[in-house]
């Protein structure tokens, strides 16, 4: 059940979205300070802490990257990166905390056809409704950034909800209430792109003459912002998208293909009902009947011998 | 002589000479590495491990393992399953002992938590910070004071009733508690703070009482050495006073935000919180900076936010100096007699290194530490042993205590060793292949996390590479079987104590093709 304090803004595949009460609530974002952080995965213990989420215990596989993806029970992953700095000659360990980015202009929410499986509150959060999801992976594919994960448990997808339980009553996440260097912080975006520049600039003074803030327009911004010391590469950051969109599938499946869809499905239905009249109901014929009888019959023998069929294996 | 009350009570007089005699005097300093080798010889046959679980964290495991195996019994008490409870069962190559031929009896005693615990935490700023239990005990795990109360009470049993050749500090031990089978924190940190056995008088002033008998003192001022006060340890004197337990404080009021917050909790000794603060106030008793003034000269006397660390007589112009523990008066760069190889310590090579001591190329390592013979016989050298291993910890874990989380099992599950991509190269390795590494004493199996975080070091001219061997696994709890650097650590401690060398050591590495049967 989505929380009932934060407001709606959109539902999934839904027309039904009803009128926000008391008008819009103020954005918020999460700023990940990738040039403050020292990989501790606080953020990933109090993630799974607070959502009490159980991750399996897995193998190392000569990184330190564990689990090694996100999965139904990990939300957020610390991924490792060593990126030899040319311009510099440094080695450079890139830490960077992956999750749901909370877009702007969500791709789960647009590709997903179970009504309010997916809705996006007014603050920006876009949250999971688990007890609508139908599990078709759809919002997998409408990801820019290949988020989402769905259990092998329950077949529902799982991500981030930016603890949207806890920001309902006045929290912030809890991976940032974890993190020991303040690289998460949270706030208003306003408040978080104000807080971003200043760390830009003394970035600058640092000699890191591309640092930036990660907020990308292809998806009408995000809730989930990066201060990245090359934002000019964020593809170094273990593949943080350069110019993410919504996958051009998701515009056709929901844009024109909807309309090709309910043209085809209106074409089936006026065939169906045109070869109704024409020829008529389907009929079981004499023959159908006697290869069934047939069939139950061969079936009865092989059972009811002496040997059970686990006596012969 | 507060100290002997306390211990000891009635049975501390004058004519025993205050029960010194009643305490055991050290003839060598008993560090871990000396119990341990006491216990490889079969000279130490008993073993309390309270809080510990050295198998996996003290040098050179074998040595642990034979010495564990010498005893006659072994008490472990921990809330967690430690290995060094479990050293005689075999878990395959993670621990690989004969159990039918280990006699030594263990007594796994299991703990409480420290958050199911009543008491105080001291922290590095010398707080004393009271906390109250979160859950109780689970299970059959009792608190510490517990268990050894218990043990004590069935010790003065056996000595009352058998004698022996000096039973009195056992038999007399000062025992004040109202249930003897389970002294309370309160029991227990009033008692540290102690009280007037008998009126305590003025000094100034032999007729004015200034703690009443029974009353709790107010700080160690007011400790006397004839036996009419009673304090377990005098620093702590002042953490529980008549007006209460003061560790439990909470008032965070801060004044001049100096980050003092004298009225929270509590700081040994006498709630002062910064140590020689004097030398915050110039020679004149002015402070040297207004906007951080902790104790200055009002004229008359000593003020300020915090304690003074000073003689509340000594004027300005008598110049004492604010260093008052040391005879000089003034601050120290270097101790000339506490470390055995000051004043300044020379820099000598680990004892097994690449390369000869700089300063005196024939000697082995530190000379001015010890090391037992058969321990230098177990050294090894960089012909056999061409690699330098370090040990370390990583942020997911917490020693080994973590390993028995889920959740810090799955941020970090199994044990690796890191190389540089140079040393991959050379030697054959692939990123998460399986490795094995030994050294002179042991030989382990890990994962081989190949990093560009490690280079190879230029040496005394020659390119050296490092093998890191976090320190967090074992054949207990959550996470993944595995072993530890300490398989394969040089049993030597530093020079001044003997804190073991943990962090170079020598090593050769090679891939294999599978990791470790259970």
């Amino acid at each position: 059940m989505a929380n009932q304090s934060l407001n709606l803004l959109r539902r999934s595949a839904s027309t039904d979205v009803p009128a926000v009460a008391g008008g819009a609530q103020i954005e918020v974002a999460k700023l990940i300070d990738v040039s403050k952080c020292i990989g501790c995965k606080a953020c990933q213990a109090a993630c799974l802490e607070w959502n009490d989420l159980r991750e399996e215990v897995g193998v190392n596989t000569g990184v330190y990257d564990n689990p090694h993806d996100l999965t139904p029970h990990s939300w957020t992953l610390m991924r490792f990166a060593e990126w030899d700095n040319p311009d510099t000659g440094n080695m450079e360990w890139l830490i960077r905390k992956d999750g749901c980015m909370h877009c702007s202009d969500p791709g789960c929410l647009k590709a997903c056809p179970a009504p309010g499986a997916i809705v996006q509150y007014t603050n920006g959060i876009v949250d999971f409704i688990h007890e609508n999801c139908i599990g078709c992976g759809y919002c997998l594919k409408g990801c820019p950034f290949n988020i989402p994960r769905i259990s092998k448990v329950d077949h529902k997808a799982y991500k981030c909800s930016l603890c949207s339980d806890r920001v309902a009553v006045g929290q912030g996440p809890a991976c940032a209430k974890a993190c020991p260097t303040t690289a998460i912080m949270f706030g208003t975006k306003d408040a978080m792109k104000a807080q971003a520049e200043k760390r830009i600039v003394d970035l600058k003074s640092r000699g890191y003459a591309n640092a930036g803030l990660y907020d990308p327009a292809g998806v009408g911004g995000t809730h989930v912002m990066y201060v990245l010391h090359h934002n000019d590469k964020p593809e170094i950051y273990a593949g943080l998208p350069h110019e993410p969109k919504i996958s051009p599938l998701v515009a056709a499946w929901k844009g024109t293909g909807k309309v090709l869809a309910l043209g085809a499905l209106a074409f089936a239905a006026i065939g169906a009902f045109v070869h109704h009249t024409v020829v008529g109901a389907n009929r079981v014929s004499e023959h159908d009947e006697e290869n069934a009888a047939e069939l139950i019959e061969a079936t009865r023998a092989k059972t009811s011998g002496g040997d059970g069929p686990e006596a012969r294996v | 002589m507060s100290f002997a009350k306390s211990m000891w009570g009635a049975s501390a007089t004058a004519e025993n000479n205050w029960a010194y005699d009643y305490l055991p005097k050290l003839d060598v300093t008993y560090d871990v590495l000396r119990a341990f080798d006491l216990m490889a010889q079969g000279k130490m046959t008993g073993y309390f491990c309270q809080g510990f679980n050295p198998l996996m964290t003290f040098p050179d495991r074998g040595k642990l393992t034979k010495g564990l195996s010498n005893l006659k019994f072994l008490v472990t008490m921990d809330p967690l399953e430690t290995e060094t409870s479990r050293f005689w069962e075999n878990h395959g190559e993670y621990n690989d002992v004969k159990s039918a031929d280990i006699k030594t009896e263990v007594f796994q005693l299991p703990t409480s938590c420290f958050a199911e615990d009543e008491g105080s935490l001291v922290n590095s700023g010398r707080w004393l910070q009271w906390h109250y239990p979160g859950q109780e005990p689970i299970y059959e795990s009792k608190h510490d004071t517990w268990i050894m109360a218990q043990i004590h009470l069935r010790l003065k049993k056996l000595y009352e009733a058998e004698g022996g050749a000096f039973p009195d500090p056992i038999t007399k031990l000062n025992w004040p508690y109202a249930d003897p089978g389970e002294p309370s924190p309160m029991e227990l940190a009033k008692e540290m703070n102690g009280s007037a056995l008998g009126d305590v008088f003025d000094p100034k002033d032999a007729t004015k009482v200034i703690v009443a008998k029974g009353k709790q003192l107010d700080g160690f001022a007011q400790l006397r050495d004839d036996g009419s006060t009673t304090s377990f340890c005098w620093i702590y004197a002042g953490c529980w006073t008549e007006s209460g337990n003061n560790m439990a404080r909470r008032d965070n009021t801060d004044p001049e935000d100096a980050g003092l917050a004298p009225k929270w909790a509590w700081a040994w000794p006498a709630n002062r919180r910064i140590l020689y603060n004097r030398a915050s106030a110039d020679p004149a008793g002015k402070p040297w900076d207004d906007t951080r003034k902790l104790v200055y000269w009002t004229g008359e006397k000593w003020g300020g936010i915090d304690v003074p660390d000073y003689g509340a007589a000594f004027k300005p112009e008598q110049n004492v100096g604010p260093f008052i523990m040391n005879p000089e008066g003034v601050a120290r760069f270097f101790s000339r007699k506490m470390m055995r190889d000051g004043p300044f310590p020379a820099h000598y090579e680990p004892f097994e290194s690449p390369v000869a001591n700089a300063v005196a190329p024939k000697i082995r390592g530190n000379p001015a530490a010890r090391i037992f013979k058969a321990d230098f016989a177990a050294l090894g050298s960089s012909d056999k042993y061409p690699y330098v291993a370090t040990s370390y910890r990583l942020t997911e874990h917490f020693h080994q205590w973590t390993k028995h989380n889920r959740v810090n099992a799955a941020l970090q599950p199994e044990f690796f060793v890191e190389i540089s991509e140079e040393l991959a190269k050379e030697k054959g390795i692939t990123k998460g292949g399986w490795v094995r590494v030994w050294s002179n004493r042991g030989s382990i199996k890990a994962k081989a996390v190949v990093t560009k975080r490690i280079k190879p070091m230029m040496v005394d001219g020659k390119p050296t590479h490092i093998v890191g061997i976090p320190q967090h696994w074992g054949f207990m709890g959550a996470a993944k079987k595995g072993h530890n650097p300490n398989s394969l650590t040089p049993f030597v401690g530093d020079a001044n104590i003997e804190t073991p060398e943990y962090k170079a050591f020598l090593v050769n590495i090679e891939a294999v093709a599978s990791g470790p049967i259970a």
